[in-house]
């Protein structure tokens, strides 16, 4: 009979677990870091579209008021008396309200505000 | 022994091309992000730069020239310059700018309104732009 020797099975795994542990670690760093800037790129996106659109508003805002001054009455103001109102839309959500009092040469504002379309 | 030893050699070599390969493409998603990062910033700042100086031009009434004493920069005739440095801090001179702020009166159909298109800009490329009115003579009275 011979006479075998057992000896240990070979220790391989440690280094894999701890490099797999690394990569997995890696990774999900990775795609938060991404997805991260990527939200943050679109709200920057977003926000520059809504203050370029706010302003489109504001210059159609001033052109009716210039129009108001020139003693004509666009279709998209109402007229109560020496009180005028018109609004401008800003977004689907949003809408720029103008309220104008004239008092004999002189145009107050009483409203210039963006307020929800939706109210 | 030999096979252990070259089991547990060959098991850190594969493991070590894994983690190279592994750390070369989020090494690079890394630097990815960094980039549009730095750009949201740079959009983020061109969007806020801009605004300052369309709030200063209603508010001006379109003069240049008090616009730019505000806003450090430079009018000339109706138009104003401001640069910036990496740092969004105005800078006098062109070289050191890596920003330029421009507002250029514009054409308008519209009696009675001012109109000026005011960029943002880094180097050739453009990163923002508005288009601001004002009534040319301000005959309102704010409450």
């Amino acid at each position: 009979m011979k006479n075998r020797k057992h000896s240990a099975p070979p220790v391989v795994g440690g280094v894999s677990l701890l490099i797999i542990f690394a990569v997995l670690c890696l990774i999900i760093f990775s795609l938060l870091t991404m997805s991260t800037a990527m939200a943050e790129r679109r709200l920057s996106t977003a926000n520059a579209e809504a203050v370029k659109n706010y302003y489109e508003a504001d210059l159609q805002a001033e052109e009716i008021f210039s129009l108001l001054r020139l003693g004509q009455l666009p279709d998209s103001v109402t007229a109560e008396g020496n009180i005028y109102h018109y609004s401008c839309a800003v977004s689907p959500s949003l809408e720029l309200k103008v309220t104008l009092r004239l008092d004999g040469e002189v145009w107050t504002v009483l409203q210039w505000q963006t307020v929800s379309s939706n109210t | 022994m030999r096979n252990k030893a070259f089991l547990s050699l060959m098991e850190l070599i594969c493991m070590a091309g894994v983690f190279a390969l592994a750390a070369t493409i989020c090494i690079r998603g890394f630097l990815l992000a960094n980039t549009v990062s730095n750009d949201r910033r740079a959009l983020d700042n061109a969007v806020r730069a801009a605004q300052n100086a369309a709030e200063l031009m209603k508010a001006c009434s379109g003069d240049a020239d008090a616009a730019a004493d505000i806003l450090c920069g430079t009018a000339e005739e109706d138009s104003l310059l401001v640069f910036y440095d990496s740092e969004w801090l105005p800078v006098e001179n062109e070289a050191e700018a890596e920003y330029i702020l421009r507002s250029v009166p514009s054409e308008t159909d519209a009696e009675l309104v001012a109109k000026s298109e005011i960029t943002v800009s880094r180097g050739e490329e453009q990163l923002f732009s508005l288009t601001v009115g004002w009534q040319e003579e301000d005959v309102r009275e704010k409450p």
